[in-house]
């Protein structure tokens, strides 16, 4: 079951703006080494899904990682061969809202080249340019 | 620490979001040093010369010798902020300080070893908290805490009150009973794929969506009845007139 949230205020949303860089959630926090968008992008939870999943792998089960974006904007879709009108279609997915700089994954307790590897499989699994960042304190 | 720099500077003028990047664009760099009970004083450095001090002086509390114009003070790199994609430097906040004085600095700690939970029981270590707040003259400011985790097995932790520092010269200031690392074991990868799965519904609950309450289900169920059994026997009537 891909992510998504367990209440929200309202089923659907519009789609809102992704203009500028990410102000908050753009540094380590948790782990000691991190993948960090260049780009923006809607990041679906399937995504995010692959993208843990390939890290959970790489690693062996051997570090701690830290999922630092969640699927919370649904994106409606109107069914195939349907005229327009009669209103919004239903939600077909979930996103993640994801400007230049936002933290995705964080990973900590692995050995640097583990770590570089497994982001590097994850970043794959993506729609956009991302770079491999450590805490300022490493390396 | 203990590197003894002198950092030129004069004071800024500019201030605000706009003029502040025309300034970066010229190659300048904000800055603004303060404490001391003195109120803060916004300076400009030169960018370049300040970006190259900082990569030959790997430190986290560097003291430097201050120049604005004729005068020189004593101040401690509090806080040195860079852009978060670039990586090129914003802002530089100086604290002004006393040798004399005791102050309250936050120094990184750094884990030294390998945890036997990690080397022999397979469980995985995990950093809590990465700075403590100690409180030193200003010359003895450490670049570093160590804290050896080599004895610490699995479901087993350490905290701010097993730092050895002398207590003579620092205080540890952080609260004592917080974690500074742990040993736990990694969580099996499929009990990590089954929980969502299992309380996960199709769709997520509605908050602001009215919810029909039984009673009033009831009563709108025998409305809906009631006036469509009215017509069916107002049509009849109709019909039966129309035929007479």
């Amino acid at each position: 079951m891909p992510l998504m949230p367990k209440r929200v205020k309202y089923r659907k949303s519009q789609r809102g703006s992704r203009k500028g860089n990410a102000h908050a959630g753009n540094e380590i926090a948790f782990g000691e080494y991190g993948l960090q968008a260049l780009d923006r992008a809607w990041i679906t939870a399937t995504q995010i899904e692959a993208c843990r999943v390939a890290i959970n792998r790489a690693m062996k089960r051997k570090g701690r990682l830290w999922l630092r974006i969640f699927p919370d904007k649904p994106i409606s879709k109107k069914p195939l061969e349907t005229r327009m009108g009669k209103g919004k279609g239903a939600t077909e997915h979930w996103v993640a809202v994801v400007r230049p700089g936002t933290m995705l994954f964080e990973m900590g307790g692995v050995a640097e080249a583990v770590a570089k590897e497994a982001l590097r499989l994850a970043a794959f699994k993506l729609p956009i340019a991302t770079r491999f960042v450590h805490r300022p304190g490493l390396g | 620490m203990k590197e003894q720099m002198v950092i030129r500077a004069s004071p800024r003028a500019a201030q605000g979001s706009s003029a502040v990047r025309r300034l970066r664009r010229a190659g300048k760099l904000p800055a603004v040093v303060y404490g001391e009970g003195k109120p803060a004083v916004a300076l400009e450095l030169a960018a370049h010369e300040f970006e190259k001090m900082l990569h030959h002086h790997q430190g986290e509390h560097l003291i430097l010798d201050l120049a604005i114009g004729d005068e020189t003070k004593k101040v401690l790199l509090q806080e040195v902020q860079r852009d978060a994609l670039t990586d090129r430097l914003t802002h530089v906040d100086f604290h002004e300080i006393s040798m004399t004085r005791k102050l309250r600095v936050e120094v990184p700690i750094h884990l030294v070893g390998v945890p036997v939970g990690v080397s022999q029981q397979g469980g995985i270590l995990d950093h809590l908290l990465r700075q403590v707040e100690i409180e030193c003259l200003p010359a003895d400011i450490p670049e570093r805490v160590e804290v050896d985790v080599s004895a610490l097995e699995v479901g087993r932790h350490l905290s701010v009150r097993d730092i050895r520092l002398d207590p003579a010269r620092f205080t540890v200031t952080t609260a004592p009973d917080i974690a500074i690392a742990a040993v736990s074991m990694p969580k099996a990868e499929e009990e990590a794929a089954a929980a969502p799965a299992e309380g996960a519904a199709a769709e997520p609950e509605v908050l602001t969506e009215k919810k029909p309450e039984e009673g009033e289900e009831a009563a709108a169920g025998k409305e809906a009845k009631e006036p469509k059994a009215g017509k069916e026997a107002k049509e009849k009537g109709g019909k039966e007139k129309a035929e007479k």
